[in-house]
């Protein structure tokens, strides 16, 4: 909304410069977001100095001059000879608007270039003499706008109004709401002047049909109808405040509109069948042509304005073609009306067709002014000559003529604030804005129609506070009585994780939650895609829910691999959704990791053996956060398609799959177009919950010495190395403390399809210290299990 | 300050996001262009306030204290300040008599421990559906202290967050007495309030996670 200054100042005694009135107004809850000098296209009329006058070299009696404005020369041609060197002289440059409305653009003349022109009274509309110049003030410098300096150039407040103040649409609207923030009174309104306007034969009717959509319409007959120009002030105002002047009818609604916030539409009276206006909604497969001279295809939802035939408007969005007022028109039908806010939004947006009228009545209008705004606009028309209203109005008024009443207490409203303010206070804050307060103590406030937003007592708490300004109110702590914590488990459990992997030296990664379908399919290679959450108004390509961590965080890896950075140690925790054929879609949280890179040196247990991020170091950090944990995992073969069915493991708890780690899959890595090895992990973190809550236990630690051994086997290249450590560990039981995987190898002499792999162990018990045979007993036992159970052979050093 | 932390779900129904808010169905601020829709009734949420209602109704009496931090979703074009993935956190307190000074009060010392001790705060209306009074709440400007810079629009103020005093529908949608308890509430975004502390130009960067940009935190 643009409210040029001087016109607000027509309603309001305004004594303070713009920007502090800004200030004010913003902190009232009207927020100024700029405020404008509106030059009417005026800006290229300036003060030059002559730099040099020459005789026109072809042209007797002309003069060429040089002036200099805004750091350039432009040359000019005249034949007033009164200006020489040094000289101020008022210039039109490039873009200048004659009042005939042709633009000043450079030529040449005779030869010579003329990129400006000496400005004439007439050329600036103040006298029609074409052969004076324009005089210039005293204080008038080089580079001055002439506009500014004939002050004919207007300041305008740009608002940006929240949703709920449709009653600051209109300049009116504003001054109301500046007299209440300065404490002014209101020097007058558009609806002083009451004179009832003659009674005439000419009439028309209306019939309001949907009483829901359209509860007020009114109709004035306006005769003698000449539509020309509207006037110099008028056409400023609209410019001003952002519209276009079109001729003095449609200006005259609009400069109301703009003026009252009451949109209003003219129609020529004669194309009316009949002279019957009916508001109903649309009928079935009903069209219109519209203003803008588009076909518009009607729905049955949509109101309409229409006479005994056909459709004429739009209801509060745009009128039809057929019946615009033209220069032929000599009877016209002013409309002014209430329609419903949800109503005109829905139809507005299907016909995609937003008006400064539609916004308006979207907001609601002032139902209680609806015939004032329409006699305002008749009464500007008869000042303009353009038509003669004749009365008396038709108004079908089906709505409620009560206005709205609430009843607080200062009390109450003293508790909302956490104010202290007497009630004499409250209520001349209330009386400025309009509101009529009677009673004491409990305060009974009549709320005038122009605010729809006010009806409950927290409305007005939040009136009396803005007025009398937020940054007057006190601050106070509150006192909260101490109560049971409401803690969210899954928040606990995530920042703790988050910590962990952190100090391990990953770094924490967010990914977008939602993806581009195509782009999954491709990483999980086609057919293995699991079942996926569709978006169904998707956008910008995303169009589904990932189903999982690590599609992101290898996208991320890939994305810094080709920034350059080769070392991506990176982790995420957050939801992963699926699909539930029940309906809501599942949403899990998971905890996932990706590590690429040579300079891979954080120490955890495997991983110390590892220079670079491969599958020892993945398989590092898992045991890592399993230690942290305190649970029994075992490890088993891993299907998942992300990773290398060789080098990539499961991880058990409790018989359920928590974890899967490994390097990423070959194929993964080739469609991805990665060329290096990536390893990632992935944990459920709704399977590591019972473990994270598990009370820790205390487990005696034994004073007695610990033996250690070593031993290698050679066994099949399908066996795993934790098939190996399970059977092991079974055979040992509690005298087995630790065991190690510590080297794994391959050589033409062991054998193709076959692996030695190293363990190194740890023997001791609890109560005592063990002796030579019973470790050489267990470690031939270790031998023969390794071979019943596996077919593996103790390789021989 | 004692508020608890409470989480809830990133697929939100239509009623907890829009309507128990105070959000009717032809409200402005429900364009089908601005939120992402997974059927009819459900869609991914668009702001943390849903929780306020889904904790009201979980804690059955006040007080209510919390904070919920969250992932949120706009259906926005992507760009230097727009993300169609972010982060908000959002607070509540319902108490027998919370009052606009509380809020205040709370804020103020937030900003504070934030922003820094020398922070102002600067509180004036605005308008949301779900908060009567409605306050937004700026900070002097982290660039130029005040003073004026393109980051602030020559204002020498940033916006950081919008809050209020909780609409009694709200708190009766919450299952609570209005007349027995009154609540502020507010919501801030994560990484529009990082990026005004750390001076970060670009909200995608949270997204790209290029190494580099995480190294520095």
């Amino acid at each position: 909304m643009k409210a040029p200054l001087g016109w607000l100042k027509e309603f309001v005694e305004i004594d303070i410069p713009a920007p502090e009135l800004a200030e004010r107004l913003t902190m009232a809850g009207l927020e100024v977001s700029e405020i404008v000098t509106e030059r009417f296209g005026l800006e290229a009329a300036r003060v030059a100095r002559v730099v040099s006058k020459e005789s026109h070299p072809s042209k007797p009696g002309l003069f060429v001059l040089k002036v200099e404005v805004d750091k350039r020369q432009l040359t000019l041609a005249a034949n007033l000879p009164q200006f020489g060197k040094g000289s101020l002289v008022p210039i039109a440059c490039e873009g200048f608007l004659f009042p005939d409305g042709s633009a000043l653009t450079p030529r040449k003349m005779g030869g010579v270039p003329s990129e400006a022109k000496i400005l004439s009274e007439a050329d600036m509309g103040v006298s029609g003499r074409h052969d004076v110049v324009l005089p210039l003030p005293t204080e008038a410098l080089p580079g001055d706008c002439i506009i500014d300096l004939m002050g004919i150039s207007e300041q305008v407040l740009k608002f940006d109004l929240t949703a709920n103040r449709g009653d600051c649409l209109s300049v009116f609207g504003i001054a109301r709401e500046t007299a209440a923030v300065l404490g002014k009174p209101l020097s007058k309104t558009p609806f002083d002047d009451s004179t009832p306007f003659p009674t005439d034969s000419a009439r028309c009717q209306i019939t309001i049909r949907d009483r829901k959509l359209c509860p007020r319409y009114t109709g004035r007959v306006l005769l003698d109808i000449r539509v020309e120009q509207s006037p110099v002030w008028m056409q400023r105002r609209l410019i001003a405040a952002g519209m276009r002047p079109i001729n003095n009818i449609v200006d005259t609604t609009n400069y109301v509109l703009l003026e009252t916030g009451q949109p209003l539409h003219a129609f020529d009276l004669d194309t009316i069948e009949k002279q019957k206006i009916i508001v109903r909604r649309a009928g079935k497969g009903e069209i219109i042509r519209t203003l803008d001279g588009e076909e518009r295809k009607l729905t049955e939802d949509m109101l309409v304005i229409a006479d005994t035939g056909r459709p004429v408007a739009v209801a509060g969005v745009m009128g039809g073609a057929e019946t615009e007022v033209t220069e032929n028109t000599s009877r016209l039908l002013l409309e002014s009306a209430f329609f419903d806010p949800a109503s005109v939004r829905r139809t507005a947006g299907a016909l995609d067709l937003r008006s400064e009228a539609s916004a308006r009545f979207e907001k609601s209008v002032d139902l209680a002014r609806v015939g004032d705004c329409s006699d305002r606009a008749s009464r500007l028309m008869k000042e303009l000559g353009c038509g003669r209203p004749v009365g008396p109005m038709e108004d079908v008024f089906h709505g409620k003529r009560s206005s709205k009443k609430i009843t607080v207490s200062v009390k109450k409203i003293n508790c909302i604030l956490g104010t202290d303010l007497d009630e004499n206070t409250v209520r001349d804050t209330l009386e400025r804005l309009q509101f009529k307060v009677t009673g004491k103590r409990a305060l009974k406030i009549e709320v005038s129609s122009h605010r729809p937003d006010v009806s409950i007592p927290e409305d007005i708490a939040e009136e009396v506070a803005r007025i009398f300004g937020y940054n007057e109110i006190p601050m106070e702590m509150p006192m909260v009585r101490t109560h049971r914590a409401v803690t969210a488990e899954g928040f606990r459990m995530r920042s703790t994780l988050r910590g962990w992997m952190s100090g391990i030296g990953l770094d924490e990664a967010y990914c977008y939650s939602l993806s581009n379908r195509e782009e999954l399919e491709r990483i999980y290679g086609g057919e293995n895609t699991p079942d996926m959450v569709p978006i169904s108004n998707p956008m910008a390509g995303f169009d589904t829910l990932r189903p999982s961590l690590l599609p992101g965080l290898i996208k991320a890896v890939s994305r810094n691999i080709a920034h350059g950075n080769d070392d991506v140690y990176l982790f995420e925790t957050g939801k992963i959704f699926s699909p539930r054929h029940d309906g809501q879609p599942e949403e899990k949280d998971s905890l996932a990791f990706v590590i690429t890179g040579r300079g891979w040196h954080f120490p955890t247990r495997q991983a110390a053996r590892s220079q670079s991020a491969d599958y020892s170091a993945a398989k590092g950090i898992v045991e890592d956060i399993l230690e942290k944990l305190g649970c029994n995992a075992e490890f088993g073969r891993s299907n998942s398609i992300f990773l290398h069915p060789a080098k990539s493991a499961e991880v058990i708890v409790n018989e359920e799959k928590m974890a899967e780690f490994g390097e990423l899959h070959p194929s993964l890595l080739q469609r991805m177009e990665i060329d290096r090895m990536v390893c990632a992990g992935e944990f459920s973190l709704e399977k590591m919950a019972p473990e994270f809550d598990k009370e820790k236990k205390f487990k005696h630690v034994s004073r007695f010495p610990s033996v250690p051994r070593n031993l290698s086997f050679i066994v099949s290249e399908e066996i795993q190395a934790g098939e190996v450590e399970k059977v092991i560990r079974k055979k040992c039981g509690g005298l087995l403390e630790s065991i190690e995987l510590i080297d794994v190898f391959r050589s033409e002499a062991i054998g193709k399809g076959k692996k030695s792999v190293t363990y190194s162990f740890r023997f001791r018990h609890p109560e005592r210290t063990l002796d030579d045979e019973e470790i050489k007993q267990k470690t031939d036992e270790i031998i023969s299990s390794v071979r019943d159970e596996l077919g593996g052979f103790l390789r021989e050093a | 300050m004692g508020f608890d932390v409470v989480e809830g779900p990133e697929i939100e129904t239509d009623y907890f996001n829009f309507e128990a808010l105070n959000l009717h169905k032809d409200h402005p601020a429900r364009d089908e262009q601005d939120s992402f829709y997974i059927t009819h009734q459900l869609l991914m949420r668009t702001q943390t306030s849903p929780v306020q209602i889904r904790t009201m109704l979980d804690r059955g009496e006040p007080p209510v204290q919390v904070i919920a931090p969250g992932r949120t979703f706009r259906r926005d074009n992507v760009d230097a300040s727009h993300s169609p993935v972010f982060h908000q956190v959002e607070g509540l307190l319902v108490d027998r008599h919370i009052t606009l000074a509380h809020l205040k009060a709370v804020l103020f010392h937030f900003a504070r421990e934030m922003f820094g001790k020398k922070t102002k705060a600067r509180f004036r209306p605005d308008f949301f559906p779900f908060t009567e009074p409605s306050v937004e709440m700026a900070i002097t400007c982290t660039v130029c202290g005040g003073d004026g810079c393109s980051v602030c629009s020559r204002t020498g103020w940033l916006e950081i967050l919008g809050s209020g005093v909780v609409h009694p529908q709200v708190i009766r949608n919450g299952g609570l007495d209005p007349d027995e308890c009154t609540g502020f509430a507010f919501g801030m975004g994560v990484e529009r309030i990082a990026m005004l502390k750390y001076g970060i130009d670009d909200i995608r960067l949270f997204y790209e996670n290029d190494v580099r940009f995480l190294k520095q935190f």
